[in-house]
């Protein structure tokens, strides 16, 4: 007998739901069916969760059909008295079920303030569960529009041992190529073109790629053809591909674009095709081109350190991420023994390309927002169960009744479910209503750096997985009242009129414990919200080291068409300039290669060596290299140690170059390093003399570290094509765009201003990720705070009204209503320090998760966790007063005349 | 109703997913699964159909007669799954449905809206 493939748990426990006949039809052959699904699956590299989705849904969908199937069918049988439901058929069984959602329904609407409450509390529990999962879904889950998109990898440098990751060289891209490691791959390149159609030049980002990145990535053009081999020919045509967004955009749609020229930096491109909407990849390109090789042979491409490209590969068939792993070090580890100066200890690793898209923060972010709003939702639970709970105590008397008219145990236990599974997807529906609205604030909310975001709506994946939550949380809190109605004992409850007295001491321990796990999820949930909210305000205290007001920076690109020199690209970019700082309202102005706090730009990564030492790894430091025009360090208030760089550093001069605090010190130590001269090792290999020193300030976003940092001097190199101009001005920043865009005009209007910001506005953009995990964080911990409250609350004033009888009696015979207080007190106190020490407890596990979401807060921060300690024991106090005060204010003539 | 006396073409047309069953089981014995990849292959991978719902389609060709369980086929098969097989009535019912979508592909030619192949 061939063995079938283990099924998981979870779908087993899912096919225990179906009906009985159902089961006894189907269960083996679905069991197999679906360890056969799951094995090819796992032969086809098919995603897991697709699969999981898929399965789950379908099978939830068959379980929910079949069940009212049983219902229609047996409804005509009619009522069948419950007399003795064991001989019962399960479809008969089914039409006893029927008439219980019809009884629970009527009983539910008899109590109209418990069933309100219920229904909102998980409204706004599994709402928000639901919004949150939509988002989950859409950047996380959902698989990226191109076929077989799990298949999609790319390929980065990486030093052995360690998580960095960089782009690959052209020769390696040649080793993958001539040995077939994948089925296909390409090196591709980023760029900012400025394109020209009928009006304004406009900006557009590039994506310069080679023969086989479009089948790497799989799409086929929706108009047109997409860049062939024939493009790559020395003397082709210029092809160009463009996006379905800018062909509607920049091109009204036109249904003849594909023959149509354009103009991009200055070059006449035919367009050959279009690209099917959403396939922007790889970051949002609106143009691609071909990657043009001269020869293969350029020693520049043949050089093993020169790791400007990136890469994207599909894998190989039948490889698996594992096997080309090993393929890629195997290669590299060639590589590094050929050329062990550069590439020791350097292999090339493969990251699927969702993963790679998304980063490490954004799904950490994604999943801790998913784990609160799970809280938050158990919290609701808890909330509901005790409600139940108390209700269950107040209805014993009605449920021993008919237990003693010869309902089963069963069938009582069965009620409570099924009032459970209304409430359950009652709150469910509204949930959605709500998860609605939210999604929307949340999209609108997002920081622009999510991808993916704006695809996040409530669609079909979504709404299942909101009604499948809803029935498991309306299991969880189902639970333990159904638990309470197996138990009770009818004769009990009968004997003692059912009112009071000992409601069962079960039902009470239940309740607190309860109150225990309900205050253990808030203080975590603080926990995790507190943590964000010291982080984001260490953020906006983090001193950048320079004046970030009044700053605007917009980028340009140059056009290497009609400014062909080094010495064109510089006369245009210092007449700029100058013209910038001479304009009324701007106080100081200048260009520059890459702009602080994510400002965007370009710089290099190189390793320097001073004068008189050898080029070894003990001598080096490695740089980020960034090119200028004089007047920068103005620009940003920041005071030059020595001199700024002027006009007359040019190539004819001494190169010079302007370092900061850090690179002094990694190269000279304590030495003043002006007048000393390094040299760039691996590439320009020219002596520079240091003529400036600045402080150091944050570079690449107000996380960043500090780092040894160089400018040179646009004159003094090959100049690159692009810069980002930076003007420091008298009045609001923003109001000096319409300056930048007249100067540049009036120097040349064929050339396009792009990302223009306040450097403010940088700032707050490379913290809106951290913001926005806070203030959610801190929404969803106020609203299970609130619930937490209200749930104390509740349960202790029950149980005081439960003990009123008892509390008269005490203070009948003398206790002083002091006693009273404490009484009461002396009983919730341990629930409420029980609850924040287990909370406290596992608020220490969070470590590990919350840990890289932070900035310079430890995951185990003491202010933090004494706060919410404290926050947390003065509220449940609070809850546990008033009914502690009622208890002390009993009259005991009324309390015992109620005997 | 005795089987052998109804009338096939009250049961036109069928579903695409029935057509899709009847025409694999034509081929010979399957269980579940071996039709679901029998689909996804003749189909281009375009229907993809998962337990629920599959087997929501066979209880339905089931209740009409066109399929019935079929015994094992050999000892090596596995005791525990369920083959189907396609009934006499099943057979001529789908003739049936056959005959009728090639009457609507040679209306589909006259109009000109594919080229008239030879049979």
């Amino acid at each position: 007998m061939p063995t079938i493939p283990r099924v998981p748990l979870l779908l087993r426990g899912l096919i225990c739901l179906a009906p009985v006949e159902y089961r006894a039809r189907l269960g083996d052959e679905l069991l197999a069916f679906l360890g056969e699904r799951f094995a090819d699956s796992t032969r086809t590299c098919e995603p897991r969760a697709r699969v999981w989705l898929r399965v789950t849904v379908d099978l939830a969908t068959a379980i929910v059909l079949e069940w009212l199937r049983v219902l229609v069918q047996h409804r005509s049988v009619g009522a069948v008295p419950p007399v003795h439901e064991r001989s019962l058929s399960a479809e008969d069984q089914m039409s006893v079920i029927g008439q219980e959602v019809i009884h629970a329904a009527r009983s539910l609407r008899k109590n109209v303030g418990f069933t309100a409450a219920a229904v909102l509390t998980l409204a706004l529990g599994l709402g928000s569960t639901t919004a949150i999962f939509s988002v989950v879904y859409s950047v996380l889950l959902q698989p990226l529009p191109f076929p077989a998109s799990d298949r999609i990898i790319i390929p980065e440098a990486s030093r052995i041992g360690s998580a960095d990751r960089w782009s690959i060289t052209y020769a390696d891209y040649m080793d993958w190529r001539d040995n077939h490691v994948f089925a296909y791959v390409a090196p591709y390149r980023e760029s900012d073109m400025d394109l020209t159609g009928s009006g304004e030049p406009v900006r557009v980002k590039t994506a310069v790629v080679g023969p086989q990145f479009f089948g790497a990535i799989g799409t086929r053009a929706s108009h047109g053809r997409l860049l062939a081999p024939i493009d790559y020919g020395a003397d082709a045509a210029r092809a160009v591909v463009i996006s379905d967004r800018l062909w509607r955009t920049q091109f009204g749609g036109r249904s003849d674009i594909v023959g149509s020229v354009v103009d991009i930096n200055g070059l006449k491109r035919p367009i050959v095709g279009v690209m099917p909407p959403d396939s922007r990849w790889p970051l949002d390109a609106d143009v691609w081109v071909p990657l043009r090789i001269t020869s293969e042979q350029d020693p520049d491409l043949q050089r093993r350190d020169n790791f400007i490209f990136d890469g994207i590969a599909r894998l190989a068939p039948g490889a698996t991420m594992a096997s080309t792993s090993a393929a890629m070090a195997g290669l590299a580890a060639r590589v590094a023994a050929a050329h062990p100066s550069i590439r020791k200890d350097v292999t090339m690793v493969p990251t699927p390309v969702l993963q790679w898209m998304l980063g490490d923060r954004t799904p950490r972010a994604l999943w801790i927002l998913l784990a609160a709003v799970a809280l938050l939702l158990l919290i609701g639970c808890v909330n509901v169960a005790n409600l139940q709970l108390a209700r269950a105590t107040s209805r014993q008397r009605e449920l021993a009744v008919r237990t003693a008219l010869g309902a089963s145990k069963l069938r009582l236990v069965r009620q409570t479910l099924v009032e459970s599974m209304l409430l359950g997807l009652s709150g469910g529906v509204l949930g959605v209503l709500f998860a609605y609205w939210m999604v929307r604030v949340l999209v609108a909310a997002a920081p622009s750096d999510v991808p993916r975001i704006a695809t996040a709506s409530v669609h079909l994946p979504v709404l299942a997985f909101a009604f499948v939550v809803s029935l498991v949380v309306a299991l969880l809190f189902g639970l333990m009242p159904a638990m309470q109605s197996w138990r009770s004992d009818p004769h009990l409850a009968i004997g003692e009129g059912g009112s009071r007295a000992s409601s069962g001491r079960s039902s009470g321990r239940a309740r607190r414990t309860l109150v225990v796990v309900e205050l253990a999820l808030s203080v975590l949930l603080l926990i995790g919200a507190g943590l964000a909210m010291r982080s984001i305000q260490h953020l906006r205290n983090v001193q950048v080291g320079f004046d970030a007001r009044s700053v605007l920076t917009a980028s340009i690109s140059i056009p290497g068409s009609r400014y062909q020199t080094s010495g064109d690209v510089v006369r245009l970019l210092y007449t700029l300039r100058d013209r910038l700082a001479a304009a009324p309202g701007i106080r100081a102005a200048a260009i520059v290669s890459a702009s602080p706090i994510g400002g965007g730009g370009f710089y290099l990564g190189r390793m320097m060596a001073m004068e008189g030492k050898a080029p070894t790894p003990e001598n080096e430091v490695s740089v980020n290299w960034n090119v200028t025009t004089p007047g920068y360090f103005g620009a940003l208030n920041v005071p030059v140690h020595g001199r700024d760089f002027t006009a007359r550093d040019d190539t004819a001069s001494t190169p010079v170059m302007i370092v900061n605090e850090a690179f002094a010190h990694a190269m000279f130590g304590k030495q003043n390093p002006i007048g000393h001269r390094a040299m760039s090792t691996r590439d320009e290999k020219v002596y520079r003399e240091i003529v400036g020193v600045v402080p150091n300030f944050k570079y690449y976003g107000v996380r960043d570290s500090v780092r040894a940092l160089v400018w040179v001097p646009y004159a003094q190199r090959n100049a690159w094509p692009m810069g980002i101009i930076t003007v420091r001005t008298d009045g609001p920043p923003a109001a000096a765009t319409s300056i930048l865009r007249r100067e540049l005009g009036s120097v040349d209007p064929n050339i396009a201003l792009s990302n223009v910001m306040t450097m403010d506005q940088a700032a707050a953009r490379s913290m809106a990720g951290d913001r926005m995990l806070a203030v959610l964080l801190t929404a969803f911990a106020v609203l299970a705070l609130a619930l937490a409250a209200v749930g104390i609350f509740g349960v202790l004033s029950y149980s005081v009204a439960q003990r009123t009888h008892e509390l008269g009696v005490r203070i009948a015979i003398g206790a002083q209503r002091r006693d009273v207080l404490l009484l009461v007190l002396r009983e919730t106190m341990p629930l409420v320090i029980g609850g924040v020490a287990i909370g406290l407890g596992a608020g220490l596990g969070l470590t590990r998760v919350m840990r890289a979401m932070l900035f310079e807060v430890q995951p185990t921060d003491p202010a933090t966790f004494a706060t919410v300690a404290v926050l947390l024991t003065i509220v449940g106090m609070a809850a546990s007063l008033v009914p502690a005060r009622r208890a002390a204010m009993i009259d005991p003539v009324i309390a015992l005349r109620r005997e | 109703m005795p089987r052998s006396t109804r009338d096939p073409e009250a049961l036109l047309p069928l579903r695409p997913v029935e057509t899709l069953i009847l025409t694999m089981l034509a081929a010979g014995d399957r269980h579940g699964y071996g039709i679901r990849q029998d689909i996804l292959e003749h189909t281009g991978g375009r229907v993809e159909l998962e337990a629920g719902n599959l087997y929501r389609f066979i209880r339905r060709l089931e209740t009409e007669h066109l399929i019935e369980p079929a015994p094992r086929k050999t000892q090596s098969d596995d005791p525990r799954r369920i083959y189907y097989r396609m009934t006499p009535f099943g057979r001529r019912v789908l003739a049936a449905e056959m005959i009728r979508m090639r009457e609507l592909v040679r209306l589909a030619e006259a109009r000109r809206i594919i080229a008239p192949q030879p049979a």
